[in-house]
């Protein structure tokens, strides 16, 4: 065999390297691909309500204000903001020279144009409410509006910080005018375009080259699995073919651990964990029952089973980083008293109740737990498993409120305005029965909608602080959840890569994703 | 046609089922299976004794904990005893296999007499009906009974039990039309035996060596069907130790290197569906005549 010469051999050795370090550099930097644990619903976030399907949406549109990694108010397309004292008008600064992808400016008439349509109750859409306090907006300048409320209302600017508050295109708004071209045609001012979504398979992004941030983003391309089997998740990870698991179950942290390419990031969470009780079903009206249910769960076997002892147990009706958050008396685990308390109530014999379920991982090991302890205080449980979708259809379309099937629900909330009002008043109010807002549980307590109502008829810090402490009070001695607690957020990184994160609301943020590489470069 | 008459010898002057036992007394590999079989069977039977754990019960102090004296097998994710978990799944595996594989047997016997002696546009019918179901791979068309009828136990049965019967029916109407026009069925056909008389009595049992065969090899596929589609969560509820099931909750744990929590049940699965694949093995060697 012809041995070629030394001169051939160095030059062939450097092709080889220099095709080997483009290629992982080009593999490595330039795509940001992340597994999560379902699709997405939709591409409008004003007609979304799930914290997956806005964080995906991030990548295309951007809010007025948003949160940082400590769910402190940030402004993002606003620059500042004045109220007037009674929290009924809000003067908003927007910033300057940013353009929507399709090329339309970002200005005080295109802010206007979102606002109208989140506060339009007639639109249909299913975050409409959350903005039924505009009155309406005014222009006052290119670059500055007010937003003039039917009421008081205090926590406005946490409300405008909201995922799903965001600022879609007008130019988009009217060419997609039917609400299913426009889930599917998202134009925004972020960070990236949207290029296309496969059902249940993945959702793409590119570069917006027109960015208004100037440096970002420093990665070309974001592709979102959906991947629903949390070890799979794990498994696409340490093979290669994700660069971001999200979340991460706490089971599968020794898997992360063992990986030296790969790294755990842990953040403490707002997101309540909680199983609702059909308020309206003839057993679960009696506030003894629903307390019995609480007292036969042990808190702190569920976050170490479940959690991996990750986290608080909970202590109030929302978490403890909620500003409000007031702590209650716990509901010790207590069979034995969950039992006596069944029988006054008239179940000497317990009594038995379905429990719907998401059908992932986490949820159906909780499911297991939950069953366990029930069971040690006479509730024999039927657990069903249902996939996020339909489950979420089968609770929210439903018009006659004691047509409900379910009984228990095992679910999770987080306040994503980082405001006491939205921890409560969507799930306790009795304005906010589904399908209005989120009150599965179909509860109902004259006394608690006052309270909320009162907190946010004031913007005095003292008086709301009040009304809420009141609130929480009152819906923890009705039981009208199984409250279980706040696990903390995780999730799994190649080693490599930096910006990518999950806010205390369990959305995630990867608009400043970056792989390590890129510093070395720059 | 021709028949032959041999003279008898000491040998055959014995009763066919005589034979077929020293045969299988003689079949090792039988006799090894057997003596596990039985095993499985009482262990499932006396699960309530043996278990040294309740199934359900959790011990917060030990979850996942690898195979120690007072938990042999380990410890799963909510700290329950593998080994209690196997043996009350045990009862649930041979109870899915037996029930559903007899299920659909009864089921498949019965369209294939009818299919072989009726013949005509009935077994048109019956045959191509058949042939539907043999288009679909057997686990999906047991999902898409199950997905249909909703999850659980009974359902998993009834849906293996769908996809057993082309598999019977087509055996035993193939040896239906081999025996149908044997000069035994004739001669009872001449002196006035009844059709159902002739199926049931004449022509059934002379198809059953080979229905038993297939019947115990079924068992081992049925289980491992039953097991699939626990795993991915169409089976009785999570809590429930089915050996699937079991399976499907501990991937997480397994990939964070508890290999006890996957590795018992999986070799429960295997152990029991080898056991009653080589049963059929060895069933079909003794039983066929050609093969001795």
């Amino acid at each position: 065999m012809m041995i070629p010469s030394k001169k051939v051999q160095r030059c062939l050795l450097a092709v080889l390297f220099t095709t080997l370090a483009t290629g992982a550099h080009s593999a490595a930097a330039h795509e940001l691909r992340l597994a999560m644990q379902s699709d997405i619903t939709g591409l409008d976030p004003h007609d979304t309500t799930d914290n997956l399907s806005y964080s995906v949406q991030s990548a295309v549109y951007e809010r007025l204000f948003q949160f940082d990694r400590q769910m402190k108010l940030v402004p993002a397309l606003a620059t500042g903001y004045r109220a007037n004292d009674n929290a009924t008008e809000f003067v908003i600064d927007l910033r300057d020279n940013v353009r929507f992808s399709d090329g339309a400016p970002f200005n005080a008439a295109a802010a206007k144009t979102n606002l109208d349509r989140l506060a339009d109750q007639g639109m249909g859409l299913k975050r409409n409410n959350m903005f039924s306090m505009i009155d309406h907006t005014e222009i006052i300048n290119e670059h500055r509006i007010k937003i003039v409320l039917k009421q008081p209302f205090g926590a406005m600017i946490n409300t405008l910080a909201h995922p799903s508050a965001v600022m879609i295109s007008p130019q988009a708004l009217k060419k997609y005018s039917n609400e299913n071209d426009l889930r599917v045609h998202p134009v925004g001012t972020g960070p990236f375009i949207f290029t296309g979504w496969a059902s249940g398979r993945s959702v793409s992004f590119v570069k917006n080259p027109n960015y208004w941030e100037k440096g970002w983003p420093r990665v070309d391309k974001v592709t979102f699995y959906p991947t629903p089997e949390s070890a799979t998740r794990v498994a696409r990870l340490r093979a290669g073919e994700v660069d971001a698991v999200m979340p991460l179950d706490a089971q599968l942290t020794k898997a992360i651990g063992r990986d030296t390419h790969l790294k755990v990031v842990h953040d403490a969470s707002v997101l309540q964990h909680y199983i609702v009780i059909n308020n309206l079903k003839p057993a679960l009206k009696d506030v003894r029952v629903r307390r019995a249910l609480n007292y036969a769960m042990d808190r702190n076997i569920w976050l170490r089973a479940v959690h991996g002892n990750m986290g608080t147990v909970a202590s109030a009706p929302m978490a403890n980083a909620i500003p409000f958050y007031q702590a209650q008396a716990p509901y010790a685990h207590d069979p034995h008293k969950a039992r006596e308390l069944l029988k006054e109530a008239g179940y000497p014999d317990g009594l038995s109740l379905n429990m719907w379920i998401a059908n992932d991982t986490s949820s159906i090991l909780a499911s297991q737990l939950i069953k366990q302890q029930l069971a040690a205080a006479g509730v024999r449980l039927q657990v069903v498993p249902m996939d996020s979708a339909t489950r979420t259809g089968m609770i929210y379309n439903v018009s006659d409120p004691n047509a409900a099937r379910y009984d228990l629900v095992l679910r999770g909330w987080s306040p994503s305005t980082g405001d006491a009002d939205w921890a409560l008043r969507p799930l306790f109010t009795t304005g906010a029965w589904v399908p209005k807002l989120d009150n599965e549980s179909y509860y109902s307590n004259p006394q608690v909608d006052d309270a909320i109502q009162g907190a946010l008829g004031s913007a005095d810090a003292d008086k709301r602080g009040a009304q809420y402490a009141r609130a929480q009070q009152l819906i923890w001695k009705d039981a009208p959840v199984i409250f279980l607690g706040n696990p903390d957020n995780l999730t799994a990184l190649s080693r490599n890569l930096d910006g990518v994160y999950m806010l205390p609301d369990t959305t995630f943020a990867f608009n400043h994703a970056h792989f390590v590489s890129d510093n070395v470069q720059q | 046609m021709t028949s032959t008459t041999a003279m008898p010898t000491a040998a055959s002057l014995s009763s066919p089922f005589q034979r077929w036992r020293r045969r299988f007394l003689r079949h090792r590999v039988a006799l090894a299976a057997s003596v596990i079989l039985l095993l499985l069977v009482v262990i499932a039977l006396l699960a309530p004794v043996l278990a040294p754990y309740n199934p359900y019960q959790s011990d917060w102090l030990a979850i996942s904990s690898f195979p120690t004296a007072a938990h042999w097998f380990g410890t799963d994710e909510l700290g329950r005893d593998i080994l209690s978990r196997i043996m009350y799944g045990a009862r649930l595996s041979l109870w899915v296999g037996l029930a559903s594989v007899s299920l659909g047997t009864i089921g498949g016997i019965v369209l294939g007499l009818i299919a072989g002696f009726k013949g005509g546009w009935l077994d048109s019918l019956i045959m191509r009906s058949s042939d539907v179901l043999f288009a679909f791979p057997g686990m999906l068309l047991a999902i898409a009974v199950v997905a249909l009828l909703g999850p659980g136990l009974n359902n998993v049965i009834l849906a293996v039990a769908i996809f057993s019967v082309p598999i019977f029916a087509r055996l035993v109407r193939a040896q239906t039309l081999t025996l149908r026009h044997s000069t035994y069925v004739d001669a009872s056909r001449s002196v006035g035996a009844s059709n159902t008389t002739l199926m049931f009595r004449h022509i059934l049992p002379a198809t059953l060596p080979s229905v038993v065969v297939y019947f115990t090899m079924r068992i081992g596929s049925s289980i491992l069907t039953a097991a699939g589609l626990s795993f991915i969560g169409l089976g009785p509820e999570p809590d429930v130790p089915e050996w699937g099931n079991m399976l499907a909750s501990s991937r997480s744990l397994m990939m964070a290197g508890a290999w006890h929590v996957s590795v018992f049940p999986g070799m429960a699965i295997l152990i029991t569906v080898l056991v009653f694949n080589l049963l059929g093995d060895a069933l079909r060697d003794t039983l066929d005549p050609k093969a001795r």
